[in-house]
């Protein structure tokens, strides 16, 4: 799993895209998406959130989930810009490893 | 371990500033709580329901180094320019006020000895501050020690540097009231806060105060 530390925050705002969630929800959703092979400490979210706030890409409120307080993040117009960067590097990268490497026959 | 026990140990770990620090054991607990109570839901005993949790959540020394690393960047950044900044700024306005402002303040330009020591020892104290917070965001070693005592020296130079000007208003026709120095004090300190509370972050704080 440690190869997936470094497209962390690429996912991270990958699952944001879709919709505001707190980091519990973002952990599951990464699982639920990549079918349990992202199966993450659920505590690595956490840096990866407040780094994508810092840098902008993120705004996050504490928002009340049946009695409970909950810090929900969503995606802001800087952060919607770097996934679509992102996506499109990563097409780019995974294509020219995959033209390498060569498809699984 | 208990999930109390591992919120401690998180506190005791994170060398983050205190309102992070408070936001970031808020979410922790509020996940590691919603987690314990699914499993509680499935009828999981709470004990293997925390330790389940808390499994699944990873090592608190793992997380706390996440966050420090990035609080490290920003706490060193911000922490030398305020500080350099006040220092400069002291110096600069006490000499300004020494030398060009007229009418010189001290009878045929001799200043007082406790006048002389304490302006001295507060331009001293703001020196060594930020020479010691520069080298606190520098290395990691005594990061922590030389940021405490640059925060010290700091606070005494403050209070030096209030205590002059006090002296020196009684002395010259025409100064601030005692009331307007004050409430330069206070813009002092609240100028200083944002640098402390940077600055409190590099520091250890014992775990016996965090739980």
């Amino acid at each position: 799993m440690s190869e997936l530390r470094g497209h962390l925050d690429l996912l991270v705002l990958a699952v944001l895209a879709d919709a505001p969630a707190h980091g519990y929800a973002v952990i599951e959703e990464l699982r639920r998406r990549s079918a349990g092979a992202f199966d993450l400490p659920e505590g690595t979210v956490y840096p990866a959130l407040h780094r994508l706030e810092t840098s902008g890409f993120l705004t996050s409120s504490w928002e009340a989930h049946g009695g409970r307080r909950r810090r929900v993040y969503r995606l802001t117009r800087r952060g919607r810009g770097r996934l679509e960067r992102g996506r499109s590097e990563w097409s780019a990268f995974a294509g020219a490893v995959t033209t390498v490497v060569g498809e699984a026959r | 371990m208990t999930l109390s026990d591992y919120i401690a140990a998180l506190a005791g770990e994170l060398r983050v500033g205190p309102f992070r620090r408070r936001r970031i054991l808020a979410e922790v607990e509020d996940h590691l709580r919603a987690s314990v109570d699914e499993r509680l839901a499935s009828d999981v005993p709470r004990d293997e329901a925390e330790e389940a949790a808390l499994a699944r959540f990873g090592p608190a020394e793992d997380l706390a180094a996440g966050f420090n690393r990035q609080w490290r960047v920003r706490t060193r950044l911000a922490a030398a320019a305020v500080l350099g900044g006040a220092g400069a700024l002291f110096i600069t306005v006490q000499r300004l006020m020494e030398n060009w402002v007229q009418p010189a303040p001290w009878p045929e330009d001799a200043a007082p000895a406790s006048v002389a020591w304490q302006s001295g020892t507060a331009e001293a104290c703001l020196f060594a501050a930020v020479v010691l917070a520069l080298g606190a965001l520098a290395g990691r070693r005594w990061s922590a020690a030389a940021a405490g005592v640059a925060l010290v020296a700091v606070a005494l130079a403050a209070a030096l540097v209030s205590h002059y000007e006090v002296e020196r208003a009684a002395l010259v026709a025409g100064s601030p009231t005692n009331w307007q120095l004050a409430g330069v004090c206070v813009l002092r300190a609240a100028a200083l806060l944002p640098a402390a509370l940077l600055l409190v972050g590099r520091l250890r704080v014992p775990r016996v105060l965090l739980t």
